[in-house]
């Protein structure tokens, strides 16, 4: 049991609805699919995003910049093993924290980007699991969107 | 992100656990197994929810977002997803939903989706130009079909917006397309392409791409502004304003069009000094409406000028002719008629007032006559086209001129209250000084009116009528909000006519009513004003319905003027609408609470003041009128205080209610309260003058009946024998048959009193009034007839030629039932003194009879006090009372 201020806990949409729900914010909440240490680590982060502006609605997330900029405290925040970024992306999307999601992804994709399939590979230690045959065929595929 | 993110977890409990269950403790370097791409069992899917991946990769550039596909089977998955590539599709606006539903639920024409694609493989006939038109949304091809639009626009668009381009090189676009209209159409089509991409550069790509259509788009712009100058308008001009169309829909060529136009770049607003003149006639300011017509007509000849030029340069697109002329018509009355209008607003405003009140209108009315002239009817031309293209703007066009008049409204609005105010404040006080001067010497002269005032009596209800007939038609033309309503002759069937058209024409006539210049058809009730207002000398030093007119004329004015405004949209229609209420309040204020309200009061304190001549007076003077002076004054301004109320009720019909400025049932608005208000005071007035009137009437009825009826009338054979008198002087006999002189004075006042007030009170009031009358009559001739003595043979006879003559007043006058029994019990009471004193039994039994009859009103005292009347009372005393009692008083002695 972790206790925490109502409007940390409440940069989570999940939470939010559900302290509506029972209507008294000084209630227990039950989380089940996150464990402790992890939910610990985001609070961290609501806690240093409190003040933070509600991220806007659905449209305009296609207005938002696609650029991977992160800004240098969450990218400090985000100086973990793999296994907790994972678990962070995850408790982000379960508890539903855009901002947070946002900031999980585009530290993975940072971690993928200019690197070839098959640093990707290693870097994430993924199998390949295509033939040689099929990898020239999908090589092909893609050819046009290949740098200008 | 994809939108499918925002939807509550996703994930199944299961799914979260997997990664929580680890073999032995974790390793925490970067070379322990990744759970973030971690893979199910068959190795065919990542663990997490698609739209985490996808998330995570959209942050790739393109290039790299699709080589992902080459990490593993997995991978490919997500990147080969059409999710990720219906969102750029959706970017490039050519993905349609509706229509890759129906291949979804239609299995036929999915059978065939494979076959259209292999088709645009192969067609020769799609170019960069039209390659986003091609696109299909066809589900599980949404890769497919951006790469086909990305092979064909990427490299065009890349080596346009490569960052070391200088305008050395040519960039391949404008080498491959030569003539202005495919630059611009390949122009369109990048812009909409760069939509579509979102690697880090994309932004300053864009940036670059929007920089070089600026170019193009300014040199375009360049040759149709030369193309303006030299009036070749279809040739040049129409060339470049539809390739600025073709590059950004045409909003760019429409500006550069309007400001080169002729009209509103060399038009000079015209001076105004010499508009104002003093009209000779009345000696007041006066604005000489010819030149701004004039300068209206140049402005609506040129721009019936510039629309069809418009025509000539946009003519293939007619939602640009549209916006073009529409601009135009903006231009002309923002720029142009916008100051005009301020400078003939306060030009006027300094001179004088009630001219200004006339500008502001009249200019008003003048600006949507010029849009509707525009819009409606033009002989001149046969631009049907114009008309046309101007009718879906009406309203805007309208809504332009609201919005460069709203500056002038809110003085003005105050400033026709405040003059309205002025004039009526001046109107009463100076009628009420006049009154008060007059008043001495009236005085006199009045007595002799009397007489004329019979007349008015018999005919006032039929003038009446006429009055109100041509006061409503007065009310229901057209005002004339310009010009002063001065009362032209003009003959009454044109009139007729002309009112008639009116009502057929336009729906628009309220608002164009300045077209109708005919004069007021006032003549009519200006006859009849003062035929009725000469009928009522009696009551001019109380109230003038000349003044009455005045002030409903004035309101009219006000109201039709204000009107004009309440069409404005939002608060300033509000008020103007609320004006026109306090306008119509400030005349029941003035004309009721002031005018009316002081004449009643005055004439009220006169009917109370009055006292009837006594007994004592000369009863000999013939002459004296038959008429108690200050209740018919009284009576007459019952009369017209009624009049004036069916006006205001007109009026309230027509300038409010039927306006809709108004809502008859909103009880809190002022105006109907101050209505209501109204209506009280005038009943209030009647009634508590109809109660004094009645004593007054009443004091006079016993007046007369005091002396005109001659001692021992109805006792005239008190000395002789009644046979005698007959056979001696039978002419005398029958002079008397009638009604005695007493009897007649007495119901010709009454009469002619009550007469007065048909058709004119409230027909509840007027019974009430007429019953009281009538009740008061009995009980005042009943005491009468217990004051005199009245003998069988002769006097009998007269009393019942009098009572009979009451009876027949009140059956046929009066016409109130209630009272019918009343006079029907004197005329019973009346057989009393004719049976012969040889039978005074029956006396006794037709007492009884009365008594029971008329249970109720006359009670056995008053039979037996009515008996005792008779000149023989003493002698068949003892009979009678035997009679009704059964034994004689003086029995009941004896025993």
């Amino acid at each position: 049991m972790i206790d925490t201020e109502k409007d940390v806990a409440e940069r989570s949409v999940l939470i939010k609805n559900m302290i509506e729900d029972v209507g008294d914010a000084s209630t227990e909440i039950p989380i089940p699919n996150v464990t402790a240490n992890v939910l610990k680590k985001v609070l961290e982060w609501c806690e240093h995003h409190k003040g933070d502006p509600i991220a806007a609605n659905e449209d305009d997330t296609d207005a938002r910049k696609k650029s991977t900029d992160i800004d240098e405290w969450d990218q400090k925040f985000m100086q973990v093993d793999q296994e907790m970024l994972f678990e962070i992306i995850l408790a982000a999307n379960y508890l539903d924290i855009k901002a947070l999601l946002e900031v999980g992804c585009k530290t993975v994709a940072n971690m993928i980007k200019g690197k070839t399939p098959e640093e990707i590979r290693r870097t994430f230690n993924i199998q390949n699991d295509f033939t040689p045959e099929e990898e020239a065929q999908i090589r092909r595929e893609n050819e046009w969107a290949e740098d200008r | 992100m994809p939108a499918k993110s925002a939807t509550p977890p996703t994930v199944s409990s299961g799914g979260l656990q997997v990664p929580h269950l680890p073999q032995g403790p974790r390793r925490l370097t970067s070379s322990s197994l990744p759970p973030i791409f971690a893979v199910s069992p068959d190795k065919e899917h990542l663990l997490l929810p698609p739209v985490l991946y996808q998330a995570i990769l959209s942050y790739l550039p393109l290039s790299q977002y699709v080589a992902c596909a080459q990490v593993s089977r997995a991978f490919r998955q997500i990147v080969y997803d059409d999710a990720g590539w219906i969102s750029r599709l959706r970017k490039l606006k050519v993905w349609d939903d509706a229509g890759a539903a129906s291949f979804q639920s239609d299995a036929k024409k999915w059978t065939k989706a494979r076959s259209i694609i292999m088709q645009d493989l192969t067609s020769k006939n799609i170019t960069p130009l039209n390659v986003l038109e091609t696109v299909h949304s066809i589900p599980g091809y949404a890769r497919h079909e951006f790469a086909r639009v990305y092979k064909l626009l990427a490299p065009l668009y890349f080596d346009l917006t490569r960052p070391a381009r200088v305008s050395q090189f040519e960039p391949q676009v404008f080498k491959i397309y030569r003539t202005p209209e495919l630059q611009a159409l390949v122009l369109r089509t990048l812009i909409q392409f760069s939509n579509a991409l979102t690697d880090d550069d994309a932004d300053e790509q864009r940036q670059r791409l929007y920089g070089i259509t600026e170019i193009f788009e300014n040199a375009a712009i360049r040759e149709l502004e030369t193309g303006l100058d030299a009036q070749d308008y279809e040739g040049r001009a129409r060339r470049y304003a539809l390739v600025l169309t073709m590059l950004n829909g045409g909003n760019t060529a429409v500006q550069a069009f309007i400001q080169r136009s002729k009209l509103l770049l060399s038009t000079v607003t015209p001076g105004t000094s010499t508009y104002f003149q003093v009209d000779e006639k009345s000696g007041q300011m006066k604005i000489d409406l010819e030149p701004v017509k004039t300068f209206l007509r140049h402005l609506s000849d040129g721009i019936l000028k510039e629309a069809s030029i418009i025509g000539k340069i946009f003519s293939t697109k007619n939602d640009l002719v549209e916006k073009a002329t529409f601009h135009i018509v903006e231009r002309v009355i923002e720029d142009i008629l916008g100051d005009y209008c301020l400078v003939l607003v306060d030009r006027s405003h300094e001179i004088d007032i009630n001219l200004y009140l006339q500008v502001v209108s009249g200019a008003y009315e003048a600006l949507l006559q010029f849009v509707y002239s525009l819009l409606l009817e033009d002989p001149d031309t046969d631009d049907k086209a114009l008309r046309e293209t101007l009718r879906p703007f009406h309203l805007s066009v309208h809504a332009i001129i609201d919005r460069i008049y709203e500056q002038h409204v809110d003085l003005y609005l105050q400033e026709e209250l405040d003059r309205f105010r002025t004039k009526c404040e001046g109107e009463v006080s100076r009628f009420d000084r006049k009154a008060a001067q007059q008043e001495q010497e009236q005085e006199t002269i009045l007595r002799n009116k009397y007489r004329e005032m019979a007349i008015l009596q018999d005919s006032s209800g039929a003038e009446k009528f006429d009055f109100l007939t041509s006061f409503k038609k007065v009310l229901f033309l057209p005002a004339v909000a310009i010009g002063s309503p001065v009362m032209h002759a003009s003959t009454s069937s044109s009139r007729a006519s002309s009112s008639m058209k009116d009502d057929t024409s336009e729906k628009l006539s309220t608002q164009t009513s300045a077209t109708s210049k005919e004069p007021l058809p006032s003549t009519e009730l200006a006859a009849n004003a003062a035929i009725l207002n000469s009928r009522l000398a009696s009551i001019r030093n109380l109230f003038s319905l000349e003044v009455a007119l005045d002030l409903i004329q004035a309101a009219r004015e006000s109201i039709e003027r204000t009107a004009l405004f309440a069409l404005f949209e939002g608060q300033t229609g509000e008020e103007a609408k609320e004006q026109c209420q306090l306008i119509f309040t400030a005349l029941l204020e003035f004309l009721g609470f002031h005018h009316i309200q002081n004449g009643f009061e005055r004439a009220l304190s006169h009917l109370t003041e009055y006292r009837p001549p006594t007994i004592t007076d000369d009863g000999g003077d013939g002459e004296r009128p038959q008429q108690v002076e200050p209740l018919v004054t009284f009576l007459e301004l019952v009369n017209v205080g009624d009049l004036i109320q069916q006006m205001v009720d007109v009026f309230y019909e027509k300038e409010l209610i039927s306006r809709k400025f108004l809502d008859r049932t909103d009880f809190l608005s002022p105006a109907v309260k101050e209505k209501r208000r109204f209506e009280q005071m005038l009943d209030g007035h009647v009634a508590l003058g109809l109660n004094r009137g009645i004593d007054v009437l009443i004091e006079q009825v016993n007046y007369f009946l005091a002396t005109y009826q001659r001692p021992n009338e109805f006792n005239v054979n008190n000395d002789t024998m009644t046979g005698n008198l007959v056979a001696h002087d039978p002419q005398f006999f029958d002079a008397r048959l009638g009604p005695t002189e007493a009897a007649i004075k007495v119901v010709n006042t009454v009469s002619s009193h009550t007469k007065l007030l048909n058709g004119n009170t409230d027909k509840t009031t007027l019974d009430v009034f007429l019953q009281e009358v009538g009740l008061r009559l009995y009980s005042s001739i009943g005491k009468h007839i217990k004051r005199q003595t009245i003998a069988v043979d002769g006097g009998a006879v007269l009393l019942i030629s009098d009572l009979n003559y009451y009876y027949r007043f009140v059956e046929i006058s009066l016409r109130q039932r209630p009272l019918l029994p009343y006079f029907a019990a004197l005329r019973e009471i009346a057989q009393l003194y004719l049976i012969d004193a040889k039978s005074a039994r029956e006396i006794g039994i037709v007492m009884s009879d009365v008594v029971q009859k008329f249970a109720g009103i006359v009670t056995a005292e008053d039979v037996l006090e009515y008996v005792q009347r008779r000149a023989d009372w003493i002698l068949v005393k003892r009979d009678v009372e035997k009679a009704v009692y059964g034994l004689g008083l003086t029995d009941c002695l004896v025993m």
